[in-house]
């Protein structure tokens, strides 16, 4: 098995909201606020810091914190504030965030210096993100046009890195920053600057941009064979920036969840997942892809199909969803062997998964966390199941639910009662249907 | 100078057709529409204002009667205000400009509604004017001209100088508002008439189909009529 960095990601979408298709296309940007209940909200917010602090137990590599704005998708999409946090409630799991928009700020050292700060907190446990922004943010935050969303982001992006690598005030003299005197106060514990991840669809642009700056690439929401090519190109790109690739420059992303069987995990998993595509990111193309969002050359490569979301995703299937890697769900032997099959087709070395599909209960969440800690990740670590945060010596107990799961053997019986109508089963799964049978 | 408005490019309508009969009419396409090419340093109205004055000295004229309609009529109100003494005359056609004049968020129209509100239901009577051909081209062609419809009118979808702006201008000015507008407000728009001292408002009017924001599709030989009327009669 390959080895692997795993990063929860939970969404804390708020899910009391109509169908989309009763909502039409207000859905993404203008779902009426007067769906939102104080108490779900609270519970809802909670529950992902709760389910989020719960990952370092379990031993995950860490967790990030996305950015959403302007809708119920996610009512933890403040994702500076979340983090600083998590950073508060964790000791030693990696916390990061992808997000905050570079462009939604009017200096981007405000950015830095948030960065700065979360750095610091996290004593170096953290990593940072640079996401363009989704279509619908361009429509909503109210301070950005989107026709300038790369030119003024690329620029963003070169002052704030001044700044970290600078050690006396300088002047930005750009295109859309003017500062006299920019001097940042704190500087970052990682030098000169936290690991940046960058989410990119696919734009050749994009991907060299992400490869020569040394950060890591999160492939998202793409077809599997623009995915892979995607990855080819960023792969190259690296190379060609005289730079050795590590395959954890590459994060695959999947929405995972882990049952007792095929059967089960489905069962558990299908309404949310269905629900991500029907309700979170399904969007008519005028929100998805404001002027400017999109270059006209990918618009051209998606109108004639087969481009970055040339279908509408909400006409998607749970099939269309395993097959194109974006669901992975089943036992925890399905689950790591498709793991297995895509990480080795990417080259990727980490894999940023959301437990929650968005929408589950806390308990549902945990459930399948768990089981996941404990059956699949070992598969893909060397030291007993260690997250790399662990680097204590294998002492009796284990730290995490992972390594429990990587030292812990088979159980010296079978723990059993007779149920009516059956016979004598195995209590630890008794509560599948499929398997629930008289042991031998 | 007639300045078309965020659409409809690349062609020399009926209403072209019919308005040259009577004027000399240059019909230019806006950098970024049509096709001519988005320029890099093309940031707001003024940039587009002093294109259309460059345009006027290369062609070697001083003074032009102006006619904009919708967007084209915003530019050619933006073009006034900084140029006023070189307009003979100023016509603007269901325009865009002032605050409040879209009556839907134009950047968030579906392909169906666009059609819905600029025919008000009546697209079926003007094949003509919907043929756009290959369909993938058309897509990419409509997104690259929105792109530079939000580069000038993102963010305010008004210029919000331009009502104190306006009182610079002197030439005889005329409003046409259409019968049934649903794209732009008609009491917004005939709001440049008391913003521009001595202008009327007018409205055009078909027997068939009403006009609607596209009075050029309904009564193009009429409206051609009214615009050389007002030009001519403005020479005096």
């Amino acid at each position: 098995m390959r080895e692997l960095e795993f990063y929860v990601c939970n969404g804390g979408k708020y899910p009391y909201v109509p169908h989309r298709e009763e909502l039409g296309k207000t859905r993404f940007i203008t779902t009426p606020s007067k769906y939102y209940d104080d108490l779900r909200g609270q519970q809802i917010i909670e529950d992902y810091i709760e389910d989020t602090v719960f990952a370092e137990r379990l031993g995950y590599d860490g967790a990030i914190v996305i950015e959403q704005h302007g809708g119920p998708n996610s009512l933890v999409g403040q994702s500076i504030t979340i983090a600083a946090t998590l950073i508060a409630r964790t000791s030693r799991m990696r916390i990061g965030t992808v997000g905050a928009l570079l462009n939604s700020y009017l200096s981007p050292i405000r950015f830095a210096e948030e960065i700065a700060t979360l750095d610091i907190l996290s004593r170096g446990r953290y990593f940072g993100g640079l996401p363009m922004g989704i279509g619908g943010n361009y429509h909503s935050l109210g301070v950005m046009n989107p026709t300038y969303a790369r030119e003024r982001f690329r620029e963003a992006h070169d002052m704030v890195m001044a700044a970290f690598k600078a050690d006396e005030p300088f002047k930005w003299d750009g295109k859309f920053f003017q500062s006299e005197y920019v001097n940042l106060w704190p500087k970052p514990i990682q030098k000169p600057c936290p690991e940046m991840w960058v989410p990119a669809s696919g734009s050749k642009d994009s991907l060299t941009f992400a490869a020569n700056n040394g950060y890591t690439y999160v492939a998202v929401l793409v077809p599997w064979p623009i995915l892979l090519k995607n990855c080819q190109n960023f792969k190259q790109s690296v190379i060609d920036a005289g730079q050795e690739f590590d395959p954890r420059r590459i994060a695959a992303t999947a929405y995972v969840h882990v049952a007792e069987t095929d059967k089960q995990a489905r069962r558990e998993a299908e309404g949310h997942l269905m629900s991500v595509f029907q309700n979170s990111l399904g969007s008519p193309f005028h929100d998805s892809f404001p002027p400017g969002h999109v270059t006209p050359q990918s618009l051209r490569g998606m109108a004639a199909g087969g481009g970055y979301r040339s279908v509408d995703l909400a006409t998607l299937r749970f099939e269309d969803g395993l097959e194109s890697g974006q669901f992975i769900v089943g036992s925890s032997d399905t689950v790591a062997e498709r793991i297995e099959e895509i990480t080795t087709q990417m080259d990727a070395g980490r894999l940023f998964m959301f437990t929650d599909s968005w929408t589950m209960p806390s308990w549902m969440t945990r459930k399948n966390m768990t089981l996941f800690a404990e059956e699949v990740m070992p598969r893909f670590r060397k030291r007993d199941g260690k997250p790399l945060w662990d680097k204590d010596e294998t002492g009796y107990a284990a730290n995490t639910r992972s390594e429990y799961g990587a030292r812990v053997g088979e159980a010296p019986a079978v723990a059993t009662a007779d149920i009516q109508e059956v016979g004598r089963v195995d209590i630890t799964t008794s509560h599948i249907p499929e398997l629930c049978k008289p042991i031998k | 100078m007639y300045l078309h408005g965020a659409g409809l490019t690349r062609r020399w309508l009926p209403f072209h057709e019919a308005l040259s009969q009577s004027v000399d009419l240059i019909a230019p396409e806006h950098p970024g529409y049509g096709d001519t090419p988005f320029p890099e340093w093309l940031d707001n109205f003024a940039d587009m204002v002093i294109h259309y004055a460059e345009l006027l000295d290369e062609l070697g004229l001083e003074k032009v009667h102006l006619v904009g309609h919708s967007f084209g009529g915003w530019i050619a109100a933006e073009f006034a205000s900084f140029y006023p003494e070189r307009l003979a005359s100023l016509q603007l056609i269901a325009p865009a400009g002032l605050k409040g004049a879209f009556r839907h968020d134009i950047f968030r129209q579906t392909g169906e509604e666009i059609v819905a509100r600029l025919f008000n239901g009546h697209e079926d009577k003007f094949p003509d004017y919907l043929d756009e051909g290959d369909q993938v081209e058309a897509i990419v062609h409509n997104y690259v001209e929105s792109i530079t419809l939000a580069r000038l009118a993102w963010q305010p979808r008004h210029d919000t100088k331009l009502e104190r702006r306006l009182a610079r201008v002197k030439a005889p000015t005329q409003i046409i508002l259409a019968e049934e507008d649903n794209v732009i407000d008609n009491a917004v728009a005939a709001r440049y008439a008391d913003l521009i001292d001595g202008a009327k408002v007018v409205t055009i009017t078909s027997p068939d189909v009403p006009t609607s924001h596209l009075p050029f599709v309904q009564a193009p030989e009429k409206l051609a009529e009214m615009i050389s009327t007002f030009a001519s009669r403005s020479k005096e």
